[in-house]
């Protein structure tokens, strides 16, 4: 019965897609102007996506923009209206999106990568090499989910930083108590045990097909239905999605076990780095997000040293168009009237001034 | 039809709303009315609450103090349950902080504003709202339709068709009739009035809906963790399989509060009882 079970759900899964390929989908991604690849310290390389600064410039600190688990830079690629790499450079910012090894168009992940492997070794050769273009001394880091998860574990292993100013969105790093999302992650380490990078292609073809109809809110998980278009989250499934390695799902074991985001060796309980950090830092949430809702996000910001931080949820709440989920705080409907300003203002008043 | 109950005219502190066994006191903030746990008739918490074997009192806005003593000398001097949704929930924390846990077996808050270090401007609408005067009742504020930046459902439901219309109208002639004139002091100063819970050593259960965007989640972990490790945390919503994202006023008035949130109330109550 149980091989009957597994065949019929393969069989189905395999119809969906199918489905899925046969629909027409019309990819109408943002060009990058110019990529340039940075060195990391144990012989990877990573691609950075440069959108200089348009018009005038407003500041010469070069901001830095990484992807979440399983993306890449097309998290911001999906159209002129949803990139924060195109909003921000017309606003005078000098941009670049970043790949993290095993990820887009950087090289690929060495073994055991994982998110300390980003924060220890991508983290600083990206804004190294940031730096080395633009020719200036300090630099800012914009970490969606996982690339904010990096940017605290490289917080954590550096004593200085050239960062002026940092911000997490939609980063989980308080991990107490048991709800959907750490049901999600148990799941994903029970499927996909073991060291093998997760190919999440497939998984994402099936997503896009059922999206929208699925049992029990499962899309939610993801998007806000209402803050996003079937077609660009289509658009950002076929060409949005990388694989997710081994070594960070062994990580979000550690921080399911731990109830916080710890390093690997699990040596290191994350949401501690917080007291260490002077860096201005701006900590934002989705008031729909149902990966990293708003109380996993809180933790880390009360608990940040630094006397320039800034909480802002983004939802009707706060006046904005709507509840924003996890992914639509890159590249929902409405970012580019919420969350890119809100991000480019904060921004302005800490680095426009040079 | 609503099931308005009359206060007795000799001032009690609290009033008995149904029921046998260990007390059960539903608190109500300064923006409640009785309706709030008895609406619509047979459906309400307190009704529900006497069925599954609770003695259920309903407490006025302010009288908190005043019925945890008459009842203990009433019924008997066992520590009593309080059990509070929005505002009410705030009223307990603000017990707790005042009178201490002597008397208290276990607490409830439901979607209960606490303490607020950011003040959203949809927070900061509804309490310019509450402090108007004629509109001092939330059933009030919200049906009536107010000129919130937002419309009064944002503070109900993500599912429009979850509070039906009539059923709306009906909260709205009622809020009416019970005379939503009266202005309450604490309504003036609801920004100071709003604060965390204290460290309690009593058993709490903190409650949330995951669209509520008066009574936010992250304000219910921070209160949990305030309390001081003896709280649990529940958050109603897809986060927890609930089937939908609760609003504010969905955690106490909908069906769906029926089906989900007042098992969850009742089996930590009974779990406290054994």
């Amino acid at each position: 019965m149980r091989t009957h079970g597994l065949v019929v759900t393969t069989v189905v899964l395999c119809l969906l897609a199918g489905c899925a390929s046969h629909k027409p989908r019309w990819v109408r991604l943002v060009p990058v102007p110019e990529t340039i690849r940075a060195a990391t310290d144990d012989g990877t390389e990573l691609a950075l996506h440069h959108f200089p600064p348009v018009g005038e410039a407003v500041s010469t600190t070069p901001v830095l923009v990484c992807h979440g688990i399983a993306s890449n830079r097309h998290t911001w690629t999906l159209g002129a209206d949803r990139s924060i790499g195109a909003y921000l450079s017309k606003q005078g910012y000098d941009v670049y999106l970043v790949d993290l090894r095993g990820h887009g168009e950087s090289g690929p992940a060495t073994p055991g990568t994982n998110i300390d492997t980003y924060g220890q070794h991508d983290v600083p050769a990206a804004i190294t090499a940031a730096l080395q273009h633009s020719g200036a001394e300090q630099a800012v880091w914009i970490g969606h989910s996982m690339g904010g998860m990096s940017l605290v574990a490289y917080l954590d292993a550096v004593d200085e930083t050239p960062l002026a100013a940092a911000v997490t969105v939609a980063s989980p790093i308080d991990w107490r108590g048991s709800d959907r999302m750490t049901h999600l992650v148990e799941q994903l380490l029970v499927l996909f045990p073991g060291q093998h990078p997760l190919q999440t292609k497939g998984l994402a073809r099936i997503f896009t097909s059922a999206a929208g109809d699925m049992p029990f809110g499962l899309d939610r998980m993801v998007y806000e239905p209402s803050n996003m278009t079937r077609e660009h989250l289509a658009d950002m499934m076929r060409v949005g999605i990388s694989p997710i390695q081994g070594g960070v799902r062994s990580q979000f074991k550690g921080a399911l076990q731990a109830g916080a985001f710890v390093s690997a060796d699990g040596g290191t309980n994350y949401l501690d780095t917080a007291a260490k950090v002077q860096v201005p830092f701006l900590v934002i949430a989705g008031r729909a997000d149902h990966l990293s809702p708003p109380e996993r996000t809180w933790d880390f910001y009360d608990r940040l040293a630094s006397p320039d931080k800034t909480w802002r949820v983004f939802g009707l709440d706060q006046g904005d168009h709507a509840d924003y989920g996890h992914v639509d705080l890159c590249n929902g409907n409405h970012a580019q009237e919420d969350v890119y300003p809100f991000i480019s203002e904060w921004l302005r008043s800490r680095i426009g001034g040079e | 039809m609503v099931c308005w109950v009359v206060l007795p005219a000799r001032a009690e502190a609290a009033f008995h709303a149904g029921g046998k066994g260990p007390a059960v006191l539903l608190v109500m903030g300064p923006e409640a009315d009785e309706g709030l746990y008895q609406w619509p008739e047979g459906g309400g918490l307190a009704p529900y609450l006497a069925r599954r074997g609770f003695s259920v009192w309903i407490v006025p806005h302010g009288e908190l103090r005043a019925a945890v003593e008459q009842i203990r000398a009433d019924v008997g001097p066992q520590p009593v349950s309080l059990v509070g949704f929005g505002l009410g929930g705030t009223a307990i924390y603000r017990y707790l902080a005042d009178a201490g846990d002597g008397a208290v077996k276990n607490i409830v808050t439901v979607g209960a504003p606490a303490g607020w270090e950011t003040v959203s401007p949809l927070q900061e609408a509804v309490i310019d709202e509450l402090a108007r005067p004629q509109v001092a009742r939330f059933s009030s504020l919200v049906f009536v339709g107010s000129p919130l930046p937002l419309a009064g459902r944002d503070l109900y439901s993500a599912a429009l068709t979850n509070v039906k219309q009539e059923r709306e109208a009906e909260l709205l002639r009622a809020g009416r009739e019970a005379g939503a004139t009266q202005r309450d002091p604490a309504l003036d100063q609801l920004r100071d009035w709003v604060t965390g819970p204290p460290a309690i050593n009593v058993p709490a259960l903190v409650a949330c809906g995951e669209l509520d965007r008066w009574a936010p989640c992250e304000e219910a972990w921070r209160a949990r963790d305030a309390m001081g490790g003896s709280a649990t945390f529940r958050k109603f919503g897809y986060m927890n399989w609930d089937g939908m994202d609760f609003g504010h006023l969905d955690l106490a008035l909908t069906p769906e509060a029926r089906r989900a949130v007042f098992p969850v109330v009742a089996r930590f109550l009974e779990r406290e009882e054994l």
